[in-house]
């Protein structure tokens, strides 16, 4: 009869990982599990047993697992005297373990869990005086040990399973008959750990508090040990099992830990106590990812869910993450875990919000934390207006930033773009907070003061209008003038055919001249009226479409003079007709042509200037001619030296550049396939080669110039869109800035905001802003009226942890479920059974920047 | 470097200015291409020093962007050693001497950029995008020309160097393109094709078809000219300078050498790993990137010989290998990280490990480095670029299509000794 084998050497108690409860040293303590000295010994019937402590200060108990075995512990130090009656020999004792002196009364039970870095298999010795009365081995949640004990106890020895190493463990006095509200906690255990005896989910994070204390199993399931993987009943916690779909590479693509999670857990730990409202008081919610790897403490580790995901047979990610959901996430983890499943490609990352099901690359630590944001109910706003890209919306989610999630600092000084003191900044009196406005994206002057020169015109004004979630970085998606789109995600304004539009205006009424299945419509607007809440929905009270009775062949020109709105447009066989619009009459002009131009080879553009139409367009052999009307049209001058791209053509806007009062005629066309900038100098058309301050973009479809004239608190400028020459053709557009020069380049909405045809744009003096009429992805018509992003909401910044107060419970158990507790009231994107998909573009956000 | 560029822009007049768009959804234009004349090999640069002997992984320097991170790139170097990376929707050029920003570049319509651009003989960077185009553009960052090819959905690959232009795969489709930019031809396969192409020195493609397990090769005609089942999806593909095909299969462990002319396997050997594409040392030794087999955490080098795949030799490593092997003439330098922290390390002879530094910070991401004639080697690291220096510079003996490409500037062709 031998002792057993020396277990491995002790893991230590790291207590930064332990959870806090409420009251130190009551019914939940954190322990350190030690092992006694234990002999096994076969007892054969009727043999006698001889086991006494010999000397020293040895404590030994002996117990009877079945009639014919014999377990002697002991601690202490000293040694013991054990065998058969008549042949027992000495045996030494040395062990350091040493019962806890704790009640527990008649009734209770004893319940243990695996701590945090602590050991497994456990074993419980109960003891009352001297009397040994009760024991267990591993018959709790994952190796935990309990035991129920009708007699009490008042000393116990939690202690690893022989072969288990010493360490740390949880031990729990649990009252469970006075368990008030079914999560397997009694009130007494419930009020030292800090917990309510009448929630199920003290902590609202959606995990009930008994699994977070105890862990739990459900078969076939392997047991999840969420109090060893840092699970607190008092303090939210957020579990994910990352898998990764298989790239056929060497290594196994785990979610790193130093470089991904390590972050994101850390910007997860400092959300505002207030406001997350934890029940210990602390900040933060504590992430735990099951990634596979192990060495990351409570913030990752190999917890059993890590999958590699196989391809699928049509290679898309999306197909991969259904099966890994449904396969490869365990039954158990639903409603506990959120599952991130994690490739290797380009793109593709998309988070439920709220919902438990997340898909990114690998690689990228900020579409990890988007996504994951998203599936606690956070939008790109955070939370109010549904809009992307608030500078004052300083937090991770936003498109524009990368980093912290908002603590909602700038919440009491609310922008609105068509109000705005520049000299105040973001609201704060501390101007430091406003610096990150002078990088990436917006690039905005800062003064020392914090003011912010919001319209870019180089002062800092008092009231002021701008466009202010404008990134000035070509490839940033910052979805940034959706206001009252017409058409947006409806019907409601039909299809349009794949050539530019029009916009202008007749009088009260705004026009929109597009065609469908070649023929040239209009329709009118005088009001936005019965708008709805979701700002991007549109509202104007568009007229049915008419038709002008005209075969269109090209994009459309309009532009207003003296009472009319005239257009011209090329027929299919290439003329140019000339039509006006007045007092919703629309009519031929003169003759109904462009008397003597010769046939268009691509879209005209039309100014007005000086009380006469000037018309810029090239033939089919991309030679440029200009035209003027007052009356009649001159006959058509050549414009030299310029070669106009085919199947492109010209649009004209009017304007005036810095302090200089003189209008500017400028065109917008394509040569060599490069957006190509002319000025009408009164020697004729000159490229203006300096045109963009970066490189030149291509185009292959005329693009589309506008001018905004300058008003008190707006500079004057000139804007350019154009879409791009890829396969999905990709919206540009630029701003200039003081010098006129196109300055300022950026996606028009984002990276989906692919169109057809280029769209039309006009400068409407009612209301100052920027409209746009474009075809959608779908081909629909859509209207833009605040394509300049100026209108008239305020942007909020938002504390993010009070959406994930509740959107970490919504994530787990959906928008509705009635133990969550409710979003605050600026939300207003929750609700409904569907959770929604919010797809995101990760390489267009920025990454972090660990240290080397 | 002035007057090295202006020599380039010289010997690139030729094929400025865009080529004649193909619609995506209208097929190749019927025109014939215009004649090109193939761009003139660059001056080398020269001006860079030698490695250091005593350089053992040190950190060189690393680049940031504000804005954009490099999760996936896989840098290509020049022949003055400027260093190009793709990230996001741009293609960066660094300096080798410090890793300043020479000049970025965006795509045309803020499409991704394949993460591997390839550097051709006279110095051009052509990249591909994920709209299926490909981009060239000059050493002073001047786009020179983008391809919109037709049609091809699924996975792009980065290029390959044929003779006289380059091919690119989509989905099931492979095209050829000249050194003009100019579409020239097109295969479409029966079954989606996966991973990158390997290119042999007279052209012929190579492509993996995961479907059924089997290796396509297409010659410059543009037609299948062998396809050999072997089982198990290809990972990677190699050409051996004497034409024979290496394939590794991924997560099926199995290695395997086919004739290059006729498809025929040759050599067949399963190893109980996870297996990266083939990397072929000087005296075609075939070193194969894979994980310990029961060791997740744990990488393994496979040394097998070029004949028969027998081992020759394997190095276990303390993490897996995260930064894919090169061949330099000091030894191989590879990158592992054992989950929480990546390190460098340069392997010699038998696969002893001659050094195993730290790099805090790098998170190395699955790619192969690329190398300078300084003997630091560039790649990616999460968020940035950077540059390790070692004692080596890339073996110019050694043909090693490696995991995504071949040579230094990721050419993917055979160089032959």
């Amino acid at each position: 009869m031998l002792p057993a084998p020396a277990p491995e050497a002790a893991r230590s108690t790291d207590p930064t990982l332990m959870p806090r409860w409420r009251v130190p040293g009551g019914r939940a303590r954190v322990v350190t599990a030690r092992a006694p000295t234990r002999w096994e010994a076969e007892v054969p019937d009727r043999a006698c047993l001889d086991a006494r402590v010999l000397s020293g200060s040895v404590e030994l108990h002996t117990l009877y697992p079945d009639a014919h075995h014999a377990t002697m512990v002991a601690w202490g130090h000293g040694s013991a005297l054990i065998g058969e009656c008549g042949q027992a020999r000495s045996y030494p004792v040395d062990s350091a373990a040493e019962p806890l002196a704790i009640a527990v009364a008649p009734g209770e039970r004893i319940d243990s869990a695996i701590a945090p870095g602590g050991t497994a298999p456990l074993e419980l010795y109960a003891l009352r005086g001297t009397t040994l009365v009760g024991a267990d081995r591993a018959s709790g949640i994952g190796g935990a040990a309990r035991l129920l004990l009708p007699t009490g106890a008042d000393r116990i020895l939690l202690a690893p399973a022989p072969g288990a190493p010493e360490g740390p463990a949880l031990l729990y006095i649990n009252d469970l008959a006075n368990d008030g509200d079914g999560d397997g906690l009694g009130a007494a255990l419930e009020a030292d750990l800090g917990t309510s005896d009448s929630l199920l989910d003290s902590d609202e994070d959606g995990i009930d508090d008994g699994p977070e204390t105890m862990g739990y199993q459900l078969l076939p399931d392997p047991p999840q040990l969420l109090p060893a993987w840092g699970a607190s009943p008092t303090h939210k916690d957020l579990f994910v099992e990352v898998d990764w779909e298989d790239d056929g590479g060497p290594a196994i693509g785990f979610c790193d830990g130093p470089g991904i999670i390590a972050p994101t857990a850390e910007r997860f730990s400092r959300l505002r106590a207030d406001s997350i409202a934890n029940p210990d008081g602390q900040p933060g919610v504590a992430l735990h990812v099951d990634s596979g790897v192990p060495g990351g403490g409570t913030t990752w580790g190999d917890w059993g869910g890590f999958s590699i995901v196989p391809r699928s047979a049509d290679d898309a990610p999306e197909t991969a993450q259904a099966w890994g959901y449904r396969n490869a996430f365990l039954p158990s983890r639903h409603r506990v875990f959120h599952y991130v499943f994690t490739h290797n490609r380009l793109g593709a990352a998309w988070g439920y919000q709220p919902g438990d099901q997340v898909m990114t690359p690998r690689l990228s630590q900020s579409a990890f934390q988007e996504e994951i944001g998203h599936n606690l109910n956070l939008g790109h706003n955070g939370a109010g207006r549904n809009i992307n890209c608030k500078p004052n919306y300083h937090g991770h989610m936003n498109y524009a930033f990368n980093g912290d999630f908002s603590d909602g600092r700038f919440a009491a000084y609310p922008l609105n773009p068509i109000h705005l003191d520049e000299t105040r900044g973001l609201g704060v009196p501390d101007a430091a907070q406003a610096a990150y406005l002078a990088g990436a994206p917006f690039y905005y002057t800062v003064r020392a003061d914090g003011a912010v020169d919001w319209n870019r015109d180089g002062r800092f004004d008092t009231d002021v209008r701008a466009w202010i979630n404008y990134p000035a970085y070509y490839g940033f998606s910052c979805e940034n003038a959706r206001y009252r789109i017409d058409g947006w995600g409806t019907s409601v304004l039909g299809l349009m055919d794949p050539v530019r539009p029009a916009l202008g205006r007749d009088g009260p009424r705004l026009v929109v001249l597009y065609a469908l299945r070649g023929q040239l419509l209009v329709r009118t607007m005088t009001d936005w009226v019965n708008c709805s809440p979701d700002i991007t929905r549109g509202c104007g009270n568009w007229s049915p479409a008419t038709s002008a009775g005209l075969a269109v062949g090209g994009g459309i020109a309009a532009v207003t003079l003296g009472a009319e709105l005239h257009v011209v447009v090329p027929r299919q066989d290439g003329m140019l007709a000339h039509l006006a619009l007045a007092g919703g009459d629309l009519h031929t002009v003169g003759s109904g042509l462009v008397e003597g131009a010769p046939a268009a080879g691509g879209d005209p553009g039309l100014a007005a200037q000086e009380g006469a139409l000037v018309l810029l367009y090239p033939d089919l052999a991309g030679q440029l001619y200009e035209l003027h009307w007052s009356g009649s049209w001159s006959p058509p001058a050549a414009v030299p030296g310029i070669a106009v791209t085919p199947s492109t053509g010209v649009s004209l806007a009017l304007g005036t550049i810095g302090n200089d009062a003189t209008p500017v005629l400028r065109a917008a066309t394509v040569s060599g396939g490069r957006v190509t900038i002319l000025r009408r100098d009164p020697g004729g058309w000159r490229s203006e080669p300096d045109a963009f301050t970066t490189e030149t973009p291509d185009t292959d479809r005329a693009p589309t110039i506008a001018y905004a004239p300058g008003a008190p608190g707006t500079p004057a400028r000139f804007y350019l869109m154009f879409r791009g020459v890829g396969a999905t053709h990709v919206m540009r557009m630029d701003m200039t800035d003081r010098d006129g020069r196109f300055a300022l380049p950026a996606l028009q909405d984002n990276i989906w905001s692919a169109a057809s045809a280029p769209p039309g744009l006009l400068y409407d003096p009612v209301g100052g802003n920027l409209r746009m009429a474009r075809p959608g992805i779908n081909q629909e018509l859509l209207i833009w009226p605040y394509a300049d992003g100026m209108f008239d909401v305020e942007m909020h910044d938002v504390d993010d942890a009070a959406i994930i107060r509740s959107g970490l419970c919504m994530g787990l158990k959906g928008c509705d479920d009635p133990t969550c507790p409710p979003p605050p009231p600026l939300f207003n994107a929750c609700g409904g059974t569907t959770p929604t998909q919010v797809v995101d573009w990760p390489l267009g956000l920025p990454e972090p920047d660990p240290p080397l | 470097m002035g007057a090295l560029v202006a020599a380039l822009l010289g010997v690139l007049a030729g094929c400025e200015g865009p080529p004649e768009q193909v619609a995506p959804d209208a097929g190749p234009a019927d025109a014939p291409p215009r004649p090109c004349n193939p761009p003139a090999p660059a001056l080398d640069g020269g001006a860079m020093g030698a490695p250091d002997p005593a350089a053992r992984g040190e950190l060189a320097w690393a680049y940031r962007d504000p804005v954009l991170a490099f999760p996936f790139a896989q840098p290509a170097v020049g022949p003055d050693g400027t260093v190009y990376a793709t990230a996001s929707i741009r293609l960066f050029a660094l300096a080798p001497a410090d890793g300043s920003l020479l000049w970025q570049a965006p795509s045309a319509e803020a499409e991704p950029l394949i993460a591997t651009p390839l550097v051709d003989e006279s110095g051009r960077i052509l990249v591909a995008s994920t709209q299926v185009a490909l981009y060239a553009f000059a050493p002073d960052g001047k786009q020179l020309w983008r391809s919109q090819l037709a049609g091809g959905t699924g996975t792009v690959t980065a290029p390959v160097r044929l003779p006289h232009g380059f091919a690119l795969g989509a989905g099931a489709r492979v095209f050829w393109i000249d050194d003009c930019g100019q579409w020239i031809g097109t295969y479409d396969h029966s079954a989606r094709l996966s991973g990158d192409l390997a290119a042999a020195a007279e052209g012929t493609v190579y492509a993996g078809e995961p479907g059924a397990g089997a290796v396509v090769a297409l010659g410059l005609d543009a037609k299948l000219r062998w396809r050999t089942v072997i089982g198990q999806a290809p990972g990677g593909l190699a050409v051996g300078p004497d034409g024979a095909v290496i394939v590794t299969t991924g997560s099926a462990g199995v290695v395997a050498r086919l004739d290059g002319a006729s498809g025929a396997v040759r050599a067949r050997v399963p190893l109980p790993a996870r297996v990266g594409a083939p990397v072929l040392a000087a005296d075609g030794t075939i070193l194969v990137a894979a994980t310990q087999n029961g060791a997740p955490l744990g990488g393994r080098v496979y040394a097998l010989a070029p004949a028969d795949l027998s081992e020759r030799w394997h190095a276990d490593l303390p993490g897996q290998i995260t930064l894919l092997p090169a061949v330099t003439t000091a030894g191989v330098v590879l990158g592992i990280s054992s989950g929480a922290q990546s390190s460098l390390l340069l392997l010699g002879d038998g696969g002893a490990v001659r050094f195993s530094t730290p790099c805090n910070g790098c998170s190395f991401v699955g790619t192969a480095p690329a190398l300078g004639a300084d003997g630091n080697a560039y790649t990616s690291a999460l968020s940035r670029m950077v540059a390790l220096r070692t004692p080596g510079v890339l073996d110019p003996r050694s043909a090693w299509p490696r995991a995504r490409s071949a040579d230094d500037a990721n050419r993917a062709r055979s160089l032959l000794p």
